[in-house]
């Protein structure tokens, strides 16, 4: 049924009374199945949803000046009274009330607007069709699918290697897809990534199968083709894990390492050059290269991509064309003009103006996500890549400011479409220590707060960052009131990096993959989220000497001893770092086989990637110029939490000896005074105490010294990175009780964050403790979480929390991102999902609708330490 | 024995009390018992339990070490304050924090280290340590070493005070203090005496006294629904202001939250209303004020 077509009924007749029995059967519908049909698109039912939506324009008829008693009659409420009541659940006042309260927020939105362009309608337009028309995705969402798998499937039949056999699955695509343009777009390309089908699962040949094959117009005899491949081309994991050894199967299963190797869709590419030269330039780069090294699978494959590269073009432009012909309105055909000929331009050609550049930075990243599909593929800095387009086209009189800030719209509104953590960057130092800080940078910022639905954007700054601009993005988080966007302190990264052996001038261009996780634009592959650890694991191993105390089986830890002979603190302590080197030494091993066991080529990454071209190499083989590995380290607020409690209530008041302690954790706390007294009489991390915060910082210090061991065994890289990204969950729900008052099974702390709920210092002290980690050394950003009161971040305030983080970062603050909600409003929302559709909130290294959270996680989040102003 | 105070909390992190980020020390005992007070924990000049019944989880650890002084009926704890030593085992035991011991006697340096910890927010910010109460000038002698050494350290000082202590406690401070807030309450002598227990001749006398030395001044009224937040108590507040010759007035809205505290500390609650005064009423206050007295600023929040 198509739900969409009822939606269009409802709106059409929603001033008549509508009965659901009369409705079902002019669909043709039993009642029952009218009803499931909709529940399950609309996630509410047909009722709520006529309420919902009457409701709504009742309001906007309020709004506008109408008497309550017409508005009441206008929409089929029976009395004032019934009305009344309904518009009282709904907006949670009266309709006079709701009138006054509309005028002055419109007074107040007016006022911060002020500054800032407003949206054309172009814009809200484009914006109202990304964000309701889910729609129009299931037209599309197979075709990156069915085609790539295609044409690799026939690349491989012909003997070609896997390097070629991707490339011909993008070029296909390339070829085959249907152009996607919706009136309106300046910038256009869709990379056929959403939904569940746009992964592997199309259910094979069954009605629903065939009807996305249908609604996609693939052909007959290519869902055929499609239906008829060997699964195999898609699982590349089985061999790797016969070769682990039982203690890295065990440190796998209760998620104390994990080992990775994945390499993929994490990747922020030098998309400049597309820019810069154009597929045809690149195409002679590689050939220039070809000639040197040697032909080869590699090169080849990257001389197809740039064909791809020119068929997306062309492809575009060729319907741009067609449209621009038989367009009726004049706007809309200017429209088409203008994108046919940037099209016809980019990206084989280099850019020759800031629409061209955006144009072909969307293209670029299109085929970086169809090689490995959207994920985490993130776009870098911004404003800085755009910037010299910007300022070319400023200055010959071609562009205006406004233009240039609905062509940035046009792009966001591309990239956030309900995709995945794509993430930009804006902001940042020079390395020649100034400001890079530019006109664009703000247009940025105005962008996302006028979308309002943006997940994720990054801000770099550093001693030398105006306080206007971190000014100016601590508003833009008070105002979206969805933890965007987030601060990352160049002072501190920068050293990072260039302590792990990147050059000062490259490190200066780091920005951020999907979340956190640190990047040299086009010169490096960051393997992000590779090794994955739960450093609170070491602590179970010393107190069952080897053994979890969660899965009793399993001895995945070292031998440290009979707790007997741990009798001092400085013993049990040099234990835990025994333990800690044990796991991560499970998880790099892990790393290592997977990296040995099979290279996943990545040609499209090759190409945009420094040193890969040059060297003939694979991006995945070692081929970037900078290759580490990131592996997270999590767990630390927890056990930094623990050992205090432990060095309390064992060592420096006997309360407790180890055994019976160890009994107590095993027994998940059968006395709830022992928990109570452990959370509050022993200091915990994030409330500026040096007895904790020092251990924590000393773990991350030495999981760096041993890892920069792990470094020479395995002759790889690793940059430690203390994140968790959502997987605080997973490592708690395989980890037993803890001393620091965490209950088997309870969530751990999110990354470098305080355990949830235990700092109630205020913000100064969360950031001092945060900032006494040794994040100089963590080349793969630790990552922190304030929950902060929406109150906070009003306008007399905000000059205060700009110095609050100015001074934190110059204390050693390396990175923040705030959530601006309030308990209450997330329980509510808890509640009654549907009334906070677009409520959004910090999960880890992005936002994300809560509704879409699972109760775990939304419980998690509710549970942290809210901090407002006092 | 170096010096010691009794510090009910130490507050960190603050934007209200004065310019910037700034920590706030609050004293104990105070020599008026003003009705509406907010801080109720700090009357006593020597610790107090608090009890939070919704922390308490009903374990009956206090019952077991001091039977004589907590009371267990159904799931409700009574503390029976009369007779209580103040021995602390029971705020020792209780393992969720229900019951606490409010007030700790700590040294200068003890409070400086605290204050310290915040250093690099001060001078980012303009901020510094407010020192608050309770009076904290009952406790004169400690808040004048205190305040010395953070001048020495180039920390901003400023005390909050209801200015009813004798005229040499003041004066012992002020050559350390950047800024003063003081509170007046109520402008007739005979309701300030009906309201906070005291008449109000010696905060008035003192008022004079630190405006004249040259300080820079910010004088607080607290607004209470019905006793002081009307337009003709601005009336009065006004001519009384430009006696003394204050230049700089804060309104403040009246706290309704502070019923738990009073609880919690056992000292019976008077309630002015559930609610506080709208923005309307504070601008139209503020106005009135301001019209009353010549080149008087007034803010509230």
């Amino acid at each position: 049924m198509p739900v969409f077509d009822v939606m269009n009924y409802v709106h059409d007749h929603i001033r008549e009374k509508l009965s659901l029995t009369e409705i079902a059967a002019l669909f043709g519908y039993s009642k029952w199945h009218f009803c499931k049909k909709f529940h399950d698109f609309a996630g509410m039912t047909f009722l709520e949803y006529v309420r919902h939506h009457r409701i709504q324009l009742a309001a906007i008829d309020i709004l506008r000046g109408d008497t309550v008693t017409d508005v009441a009659f206008r929409y089929s409420y029976d009395t004032v009274g019934g009305f009344n009541k309904a518009f009282l659940t709904h907006y949670g006042c009266l309709p006079r009330k709701y009138r006054e309260r509309a005028e002055e927020c419109r007074l107040y939105y007016e006022r911060r607007r002020m500054s800032m362009y407003p949206l054309t309608d172009r814009c809200l337009i484009l914006r109202d069709e990304a964000m309701n028309r889910k729609e129009a995705l299931l037209e599309y969402c197979v075709q990156r699918n069915v085609y790539f798998s295609l044409g690799r499937a026939a690349a491989m039949e012909a003997g070609k290697s896997r390097t070629e056999a991707i490339a011909d699955g993008i070029l296909r695509i390339a070829e085959s897809m249907t152009p996607v343009m919706i009136p309106g777009e300046l910038v256009v390309g869709f990379n056929y990534g959403d939904g569940t089908y746009g992964e592997y699962v199309i259910p094979n040949n069954d009605p629903v199968g065939r009807e996305l094959m249908d609604k996609n117009h693939i052909s007959e005899a290519d869902r055929e083709a499609f239906w008829g491949l060997n699964p195999v081309y898609y699982g590349e994991t089985d061999e790797i894990r016969a070769s682990l050894t039982t203690e890295e199967i065990w440190a796998l299963q209760e998620w104390a390492g994990i080992g990775r190797c994945i390499c993929a869709n994490h990747t922020v590419l030098g998309y400049e050059k597309v820019l810069k030269l154009g597929f045809d330039g690149i195409l002679r780069e590689i050939e220039g290269y070809e000639a040197v090294n040697g032909e080869s699978a590699h090169y080849r494959a990257m001389k197809t991509l740039c064909r791809a590269g020119f068929a997306l073009g062309e492809k575009y432009a060729a319907e741009a064309e067609r449209r621009a012909e038989t367009e009726e309105d004049a706007s809309l055909r200017a429209d088409y003009a203008a994108v046919a000929a940037a099209c016809r331009q980019v990206p084989r050609y280099p850019a020759r103006s800031y629409l061209e550049a955006v144009q072909s930075l969307w293209f670029a990243h299109i085929l970086n996500t169809w090689e490995d599909r959207i994920n985490a593929n993130s776009i870098g800095r911004l404003d800085q890549i755009l910037y010299p387009y910007y300022k070319a086209d400023v200055d010959k009189g071609i562009l205006t400011r406004e233009q240039a800030f609905e062509i940035i719209c046009c792009l966001w509104i591309k990239l956030y479409r309900d995709y995945d953590v794509q993430q930009s960057c804006v902001g940042g130092t020079n390395p020649d220590g100034t400001s890079a800080v530019n006109d664009l940078s703000y247009l940025m910022l105005d962008a996302t707060e006028q979308l309002d639905f943006i997940r994720c954007l990054s801000v770099r700054y550093g001693a030398a960052t105006e306080k206007k601009f971190l000014r100016r993005a601590l508003e833009v988080v008070g105002h979206v009131q969805k933890g965007v966007p987030f601060f990352f302190n160049d002072d501190i990264m920068v050293k990072a990096l260039t302590e792990q052996g990147i050059s000062r001038e490259d490190a200066f261009g780091y920005t951020q993959i999907g979340c956190v996780e640190t990047v040299i634009p086009g010169k490096s592959n960051p393997h992000a989220v590779t090794g994955e650890t739960n450093l609170l694991k070491a602590l179970e191993y010393v107190l069952g000497n080897g053994h979890s105390l969660c899965f009793p089986d399993f001895k995945t830890g070292a031998e440290t001893g009979e707790l007997s002979e741990l009798d001092t603190y400085d013993k049990l302590y040099a234990a835990v770092l025994t333990q800690v080197e044990r796991i991560l030494d499970l998880t790099c091993s892990q790393v290592k086989k997977c990296r040995d066991a099979c290279i996943a080529p990545k040609p499209y990454k090759s190409m945009l990637t420094e040193g890969c071209i040059e060297r003939g190499l694979d991006f995945n083989d070692a081929g970037a110029t900078y290759d580490y590995y990131q592996i997270m380290l999590g767990g630390v607020p927890n056990l930094a939490d623990s050992l205090a409690v432990i060095k309390k209530f064992v060592y420096d008041d006997g309360t407790y000896t180890l055994p019976e302690l160890k009994a107590i954790l095993v027994a998940d706390f059968p006395d709830e005074r022992v928990r109570q007294s452990f959370i509050r009489k022993a200091p915990k991390f994030g409330n500026d105490l040096d007895e904790v915060d020092l251990i924590a910082a000393d773990i991350i210090d030495k999981a760096c010294d041993m890892l920069e061991r792990m470094a020479e065994t395995y002759g790889l890289s690793f940059h430690a990175q203390p994140f968790t990204f959502l997987w605080m969950i997973d490592h708690g729900r395989t980890s037993a009780a803890s001393p620091d008052g965490r209950r088997m099974g309870e969530p751990i702390a999110y990354s470098v964050s305080p355990m949830q709920g235990r700092d109630f210092n205020g913000l100064t002290a969360v950031f001092n403790s945060i900032a006494k980690l040794p994040a100089h050394r963590t080349a793969g950003t630790t990552s922190a979480i304030v929950e902060a009161d929406p109150k906070l971040f009003t306008d007399e305030n905000l000059d205060i929390i700009t110095d609050i983080l100015v001074a934190a970062s110059k204390k050693g603050l390396c990175n923040v991102q705030f959530n601006i909600t309030d308990a209450e409003t997330l329980m509510e929302a808890q509640k009654h999902p549907e009334k906070y559709a677009n409520l959004a909130v910090r999960v880890s290294g992005f936002s994300q609708k809560f509704n879409l959270l699972t109760p775990e996680l939304q419980n998690h989040i509710i549970g942290r330490t809210k901090h407002a102003c006092l | 024995m170096s010096l010691t105070a009794l510090i009910s909390h130490i507050s960190r992190g603050s934007f209200h009390d004065g310019a910037g980020i700034r920590t706030v020390v609050y004293f104990m005992g105070c020599g008026l018992r003003c009705r509406w007070c907010h801080n109720p924990e700090t009357f006593s000049q020597k610790p107090l339990i608090m009890h939070l019944p919704a922390k308490c989880m009903h374990c009956g650890s206090c019952v077991e070490v001091c039977p004589d002084r907590h009371v267990v009926e159904g799931d409700r704890l009574t503390l029976l304050r009369e007779g209580c030593t103040l021995c602390g085992s029971c705020t020792e035991i209780c393992p969720t924090g229900a019951l606490t011991l409010c007030g700790e006697f700590m040294t200068v340096e003890q409070v400086l280290a605290m204050i310290r910890k915040d250093r690099h927010y001060y001078d980012e910010s303009g901020g510094g340590v407010t020192l608050s109460g309770g009076e904290c000038l009952l406790q004169d002698k400690f808040c004048a070493e205190l305040l010395e050494q953070c001048k020495e350290e180039g920390i901003h000082t400023a005390i909050e005070t209801a200015l009813f202590v004798p005229p040499p406690s003041v004066e012992s401070v002020l050559p350390f203090v950047d800024h003063v807030f003081a509170d007046v309450k109520l402008p007739d002598g005979e309701r300030h005496r009906q309201w906070t227990g005291q008449d109000n001749t010696l905060i008035l006398s003192n008022l004079a006294r630190v405006i004249a030395s040259g300080v820079s001044v910010t004088v607080r009224i607290p607004l209470i629904p019905s006793v002081n937040d009307s337009l003709e108590d601005m009336d009065a507040f006004a001519s009384l202001l430009s006696r003394v010759g204050a230049s700089d007035v804060e309104l403040l809205r009246y706290n309704y939250m502070a019923e738990g505290k009073y609880d919690a500390v056992g000292i019976p609650y008077v309630s002015f209303g559930k609610g506080t005064q709208s923005d309307r009423t504070m601008a139209a206050l503020a106005q009135r004020l301001s019209e009353g007295a010549e080149g008087l600023t007034v803010h509230y929040r």
